[in-house]
Order: C-alpha cells, then sequence, then structure tokens
C-alpha cells in the first residue's frame, strides 16, 4: 500500500469519529454554533447553513465536503477561519513535540543501555527506582514544581510564555519539554534496557564474542543496532501518543500552541475549534508515525520502501 | 523401563520447583508485599477518613489562611484556612475510588471484545479492531478532554469517557494472547466434550489468558488517577471544593510563587498511589506470570 493511500485511509477512519463527536454534544448543535445568546432567526439561518435541518447522511456528506475544502467553520470566538487560527497555532505544539522527542532521546538512550551492561548495579537500580516515581507523576505538578524552583527561586528559565526569536524560543520550550520527557523516558529506558538485555543472549551475539571482537564493538556494531530496530518504533508510537501532554504542559507554561487552543475553546465553549483541534491532534499522530517508518528504514537496511 | 520411569521422576522433580503454593510465592515477591502494605494503608485511610483527619476538609478559617506547615497543620493551609492534612486525606476517598471505578468497564469491555475478536476471527474480527485502530488513531488524553468537553465538566463524565475508550488497550491485550490460546489442545478438547463457545470462551480461554490485563490493570488504575487530577487541572474534573487531589494542585498553582505546600504536598499523594499500585502490578506478575521473572 503506497503512503499516501495509507494516509487517506487512516485520516478517513478518523472523520466519523469527529462526527460523531459533534453529536455527542448534549442539547442542540445549532444553537451551540451560533452561540448562547444568539436570536431565533440566527440559529434558524446556522441550522440551515450547516444543513443541520437536512436528514443526518446528508450531513455527514456536508462534512466531509467541508473537511476536504479544509473548510473547519469559522470560531465563534476569535471571529476567523478556524484553520487560520490553528495554522498560527500548531508551530508551537510541533516543536514542544520534536524538543520532546529529542531530549527523551537523549536522555534515554544513554541510561538504558548503561542500565543495561552494567545489571544490578547501584545505577541500574537507581534508574530503575527514579523511572518507577517520575513514571506516576502528574505531568502538570511536575510543570509547577519545575516553576516553583527553577524559574522562581533560582531564575534560569522563564516563568511562561514562548519568547521572540529562535533562541529565545528554545529557552521557553525547555522545561514544557523537560516535563513530557519525564513521563515518557520511563517507558522508553524500560524497553532499551529489556532489549540490549535480549540481544545480549542472542547466538549472533555470542558468536561475535566468539570470534574474537572486542567488548565495545560488539555492543557498537551486534548489540546496539539490534536492539534499537524495536526501540525506534517504540519512540514513535510513544511520541504519537503523549503528544497529548501537550494539551497540559501547554496549559502549564502559558504556551500558545494547538493544545491550549482546545482546552480555551473548550471553556469559551467555541466548539468548532475543539473539533478541529481533535483532528489536528490525530493528523499529528499519524504524521509522527510515518516519520517513525521512515526513521526505521535508516536503521534497519532490511526495510524497503516499495 | 527404568530409565523411563528415571526420565519420568525427574519431569516431576522440575515441576515441582515452579508450583509452590500460591501463599508461598506471595511471600515471596517482595513487590506485592509492599505495594499491598501501602495500598492497604490508603485504603485504611479512606475508610477512617472522619476519624483520622484533623479537622473537616471543607471548614474555612481565615484567620489561618494559606500557613506553611507546622505542628498545628503538618501540610500547611490554603489561602481560605482550610487544612491541607485533612484535604489530602478525604482526597484519598475521591482517588481511589476514581482509579478503581474507571478501570471496571474497560477491563470487562475489552476482555469481552477481544476475546470475541481473537475467537471468531472474520469480519467480527475485523470490525473490532478496526475500531480499535480508530480510537488508537488519536491521543488518549486528546480523545477524553473532548469527549468530557462535549458532555460536561465532572467525573462521572470522565468515567463515561474513559468507558467508550480504554476497553482498547484490553481488547488489544488480549487478543494476542488468545490468538496463541486457541490453538492449544485444552481448547480443542473442551470443544470436543460439547462446550458451546461462551462456555469455551469465558470458562476456558479468557482464565488462562487473563493474567496480562490484571497486571496492566495496577498501572491502569494509577493512570486514571493521573487522568482525573489532569481533567481537575483543566478545569474539566472534579469541581471546586472538591478535594480531589488533582484539583488541590490546580488551586495551589495560583500560589506557587508564595504558597508551595499548596499544590506540592498533595501530588506527593498522587506519587505514593501510583509508586503502591507499580509495586502491587510487579508483585502481581511475579506471582501470576513467574516466567516473565
Amino acid at each position: 500500500m503506497s503512503r499516501g493511500r495509507y494516509i487517506l485511509r487512516r485520516l478517513s477512519q478518523m472523520v466519523p469519529v469527529l462526527f460523531l463527536l459533534l453529536r455527542l454534544i448534549p442539547g442542540d448543535p445549532a444553537i451551540l454554533l451560533a452561540g448562547d445568546h444568539a436570536s431565533d432567526a440566527a440559529i434558524a439561518q446556522v441550522r440551515h447553513a450547516y444543513g443541520l435541518d437536512r436528514p443526518i447522511w446528508v450531513q455527514y456528506l456536508y462534512f466531509m465536503r467541508n473537511l476536504f475544502e479544509l473548510n473547519l467553520g469559522q470560531s465563534l470566538s476569535y471571529h476567523i477561519p478556524v484553520a487560520s487560527l490553528i495554522r498560527q497555532r500548531l508551530p508551537v505544539s510541533l516543536s514542544v513535540v520534536v524538543f520532546t522527542a529529542l531530549i527523551t532521546t537523549v536522555v534515554s538512550l544513554p541510561l538504558g543501555l548503561l542500565a543495561a551492561l552494567k545489571k544490578d548495579s547501584w545505577l541500574d537500580n537507581v534508574v530503575r527506582s527514579t523511572l518507577m516515581i517520575t513514571m506516576v507523576m502528574p505531568s502538570f505538578w511536575i510543570g509547577i514544581i519545575f516553576i516553583i524552583i527553577l524559574s522562581i527561586n533560582f531564575g534560569l528559565f522563564p516563568v511562561s510564555g514562548y519568547g521572540t526569536g529562535f533562541g529565545d524560543h528554545v529557552k521557553h520550550l525547555f522545561l514544557p519539554s523537560l516535563t513530557i520527557s519525564l513521563s515518557l523516558a520511563p517507558i522508553l529506558i524500560r524497553a532499551l534496557r529489556a532489549n540490549v538485555l535480549e540481544t545480549m543472549r542472542a547466538d549472533y551475539t555470542r558468536t561475535a564474542r566468539a570470534k574474537g571482537l572486542s567488548e565495545g564493538k560488539v555492543v557498537r556494531t551486534h548489540v546496539l543496532r539490534n536492539a534499537l530496530i524495536p526501540w525506534v518504533t517504540l519512540l514513535g508510537l510513544s511520541v504519537g501518543s503523549l503528544m497529548g501532554g501537550t494539551v497540559i504542559t501547554e496549559k502549564v507554561f502559558g504556551l500558545p500552541g494547538a493544545g491550549a487552543l482546545m482546552i480555551d475553546s473548550i471553556t469559551a465553549r467555541d466548539y468548532p475549534v475543539v473539533q478541529a483541534s481533535t483532528l489536528i491532534f490525530a493528523f499529528m499522530v499519524i504524521l509522527v508515525n510515518l516519520t517513525t517508518d521512515i526513521i526505521y528504514s535508516f536503521i534497519d537496511p532490511r526495510i524497503r520502501f516499495g | 523401563m527404568s530409565a523411563e520411569v528415571s526420565a519420568d521422576l525427574s519431569l516431576a522433580a522440575v515441576r515441582l520447583v515452579p508450583s509452590q503454593r500460591w501463599w508461598q510465592r506471595v511471600l515471596r515477591s517482595r513487590n506485592l508485599i509492599i505495594g499491598a502494605t501501602v495500598l492497604g494503608m490508603l485504603v485504611l485511610v479512606a475508610l477512617l477518613a472522619p476519624l483520622i483527619s484533623p479537622s473537616d476538609p471543607l471548614a474555612q478559617d481565615y484567620s489561618a489562611a494559606t500557613q506553611p506547615p507546622s505542628l498545628a497543620h503538618p501540610f500547611g493551609t490554603d489561602e481560605f484556612g482550610r487544612d491541607i492534612l485533612s484535604r489530602v486525606i478525604y482526597g484519598t476517598r475521591i482517588d481511589l475510588q476514581v482509579g478503581i471505578i474507571s478501570v471496571i468497564s474497560p477491563f470487562v469491555v475489552g476482555i469481552l471484545l477481544g476475546a470475541l475478536a481473537a475467537y471468531y476471527g472474520g469480519w467480527i474480527d475485523t470490525l473490532i479492531m478496526r475500531l480499535v485502530d480508530v480510537v488508537q488513531g488519536f491521543p488518549f488524553i486528546v480523545l477524553i478532554v473532548a469527549i468530557v468537553a462535549a458532555l460536561g465538566p465532572g467525573l462521572t463524565n470522565m468515567y463515561i469517557a474513559v468507558a467508550i475508550i480504554a476497553w482498547v488497550v484490553y481488547a488489544r491485550l488480549i487478543r494476542s494472547e488468545i490468538l496463541v490460546e486457541k490453538e492449544k489442545e485444552y481448547v480443542t478438547a473442551a470443544r470436543a466434550v460439547g462446550g458451546n463457545d461462551w462456555r469455551v470462551i469465558l470458562h476456558h480461554i479468557v482464565p488462562n489468558t487473563i493474567t496480562t490485563c490484571v497486571v496492566f490493570a495496577m498501572a491502569d488504575i494509577a493512570l486514571y488517577i493521573l487522568l482525573a487530577a489532569s481533567l481537575s487541572f483543566l478545569g474539566l474534573g472534579a469541581q471546586p471544593p472538591s478535594p480531589e487531589w488533582g484539583a488541590m494542585i490546580t488551586e495551589g498553582q495560583n500560589f506557587m510563587t508564595t504558597a508551595w505546600w499548596m499544590s506540592a504536598l498533595p501530588g506527593l499523594a498522587i506519587i505514593v498511589t501510583g509508586v503502591a499500585l507499580s509495586f502491587l502490578g510487579d508483585g502481581l506478575a511475579d506471582i501470576l506470570r513467574p516466567e516473565w521473572r
């Protein structure tokens, strides 16, 4: 199956879910779309404009057509098209995701590898017990604690906001990304440790040792490379699923991203924006999965794109 | 003849070691003992909350507002002068309940649908697994937030959202286990003696494959406590003045420059509960799936 068709299929599976989500909202969608204080005439106009006076399957077709035209509707509170609103906010969320993936990799790779190579040493024990704790820390709590200690007490980082210019952005994004990494890294370090331990027991590793390779070379070329292959997939999947983490972290650190937009729109009862941002997050998950596939093919030469 | 006998004997000897009595394995699992003890204490705290908490979790006392931890208020007080220790103690009731109630529906529904998909295969499998793919295409939190936003804030709607979405993980877990298990001889035997499909699935296959899901459920309870806390933070979960731990952390956020204890200490309660559940999960894995060790 070609890449494009895969994306299309995944997206077309998401669309009914979003449609259902809109239907799930209790009350008349026309009133929700028109706003709480709209006049009867305005409500009737919205009902007609959105096709809400038509049979449900016709409504579904309308919904599909609007999606295809990237017509995500009009924001009720910002009074601009939802698509352009999201286009402004998305880069912030994407930067958080990329930065998080970077920090997580830089932290997890050495720790997972060392924990496995020095199995049952003090280092392994410290790493494993720390992970047990960081895994169950609520991310917004870590965020608040980071702000209290690092930003307020030591003044190392800005308390909130996004800043201007690349250097300033990096400074503002470091703590939010680190916060998400803390809940992401435990899964990845544990998995890498398990993978490395498994490949160390594999027959080809014993063969490599038996033919007289140095331990460093065995680890580099035989153990690490094979242990990394399933690990990269897991990294991609986790980054994809923890994309949701940006929703919370952006709120903690006052970042103007798509996640914060979604939450603010819920409070403002701006349903077109809520719906569109849900779709965007699903799209980002697909994007991350595809990136994972491509990185995968670099590490594992057995995989080729047809 | 004698060679056969000794072969049998040595096989029996090999089997004897892992099949200790279950309580022997319980006593030998340090993880299980630590996890069960801490969790047992938390349940006691929840049950005895009115007896052991120093004061009413909702009682306001403006003369004692935003005080740091002291002997009179070991966890300090919040901006209304409410005793934070009492609130954390009462919060145990809410958060343990949230974790346990949330896990029930996904566990039962996921196992049933996953078992159906794996046992029958064909279009039933395709339909159920396609649904699983769709749900897993969204980030978990985003979908929960969207559904709770549509239904309105509150813990009840969080239970509904979790029930709609979270079964997919269990369905996927048990499906992969059953696909292997259903080829085994005892399943054929159970069918051969005339067991109908439901009997074979519920009495034979599920009991032999459920342990992974049970172990996973422990971690999941911790996840739902985190989820409830996060929803409170986003204004979609427990509403003030509820002493739900996440709601308390959120209230404290406004005072983080002046009163660190308001956010920090309820967060510790979540961590202690989560770590206890991790120990319990690892301990159950030690007992139920000794081959994982």
